[in-house]
């Protein structure tokens, strides 16, 4: 999808054309805001206001500055700090992560191990700071390239080289432990 | 996936339920048009020349404020 031709449709007042940017963008959206450590509602309220904000504030996209997925995930990626930044919902995030794994997981043997080690994965992720976090979870959007996870980040490449440096280390620790 | 990390990054993924899109689009579809849309693209253009006007017009002011003070030190070093 060529997202200046679909810009330009949404701009000459075709608005279904801005459902294939939602389309298009929707699955590695929600693969972010998992990462971050978002739970499943919370991370559906800050797509939906990622999209809605999109659509209000397109006038402000000018692909001269950067791609459409750098404006994109900048958006999303403010909402996803806000959310984590307020303290009560830190510890929401990690109670509500626990109790949709105790209610999701299955009755089968196998099924629930592996649902055990995916809550420990996500633990462990949880476990990082936030800003360590962030950078991992945009650097594993796979269309985005470390230019512009720094862009995104406001902060120099050879930053996010060292935080997603100690957020790898950090996280293998981590995951070292939980298996002891 | 054997890299424990990819399998923890893996594992924190969310997916979208299928009717997202749906959702997001009847959301919008609440909204005013895009704030981009009420303005033609020559209003946008004139904004745009309007903003460097002033931004070149500072900078004139600016300028008409730092010569003179530059001829005055240049003068008084110079006096004697």
């Amino acid at each position: 999808m060529e997202i200046p031709k679909v810009v330009e449709r949404v701009l000459a007042g075709d608005r279904q054309a801005f459902a294939e940017v939602v389309t298009s963008y929707q699955a590695p959206l929600f693969g972010y805001l998992g990462r971050m450590g978002l739970p499943q509602a919370r991370a559906e309220e800050i797509a939906q206001e990622t999209f809605l904000r999109a659509w209000t504030r397109l006038a402000d996209f000018d692909s001269r500055r950067g791609s459409f997925s750098t404006w994109l995930y900048t958006i999303a990626h403010r909402l996803a700090l806000n959310e984590i930044g307020r303290s009560a919902t830190r510890l929401e995030l990690a109670m509500t992560a626990d109790y949709e794994a105790a209610c999701d997981a299955p009755a089968p043997a196998d099924s629930l191990v592996a649902e055990q080690r995916r809550q420990q994965l996500r633990a462990a992720l949880l476990q990082l700071p936030a800003r360590d976090r962030a950078a991992v979870a945009l650097a594993y959007i796979e269309d985005l390239a470390l230019a512009e996870v720094a862009r995104i980040e406001g902060c120099t490449v050879g930053a996010i080289k060292t935080r997603l440096h100690r957020a790898r280390r950090r996280l293998a620790a981590l995951l070292e432990d939980n298996r002891e | 996936m054997n890299d424990p990390i990819d399998e923890a990054l893996e594992a924190a993924r969310l997916t979208p339920p299928a009717d997202f899109a749906a959702r997001v689009m009847a959301e919008i579809a609440s909204h005013q048009k895009p704030a981009h849309a009420r303005l033609p693209p020559r209003t946008r253009l004139a904004r745009e020349a309007a903003e460097w006007l002033a931004l070149g017009g500072a900078v004139v002011a600016g300028l008409a404020q730092l010569l003179p003070l530059l001829f005055g030190l240049w003068t008084f070093t110079n006096a004697g």
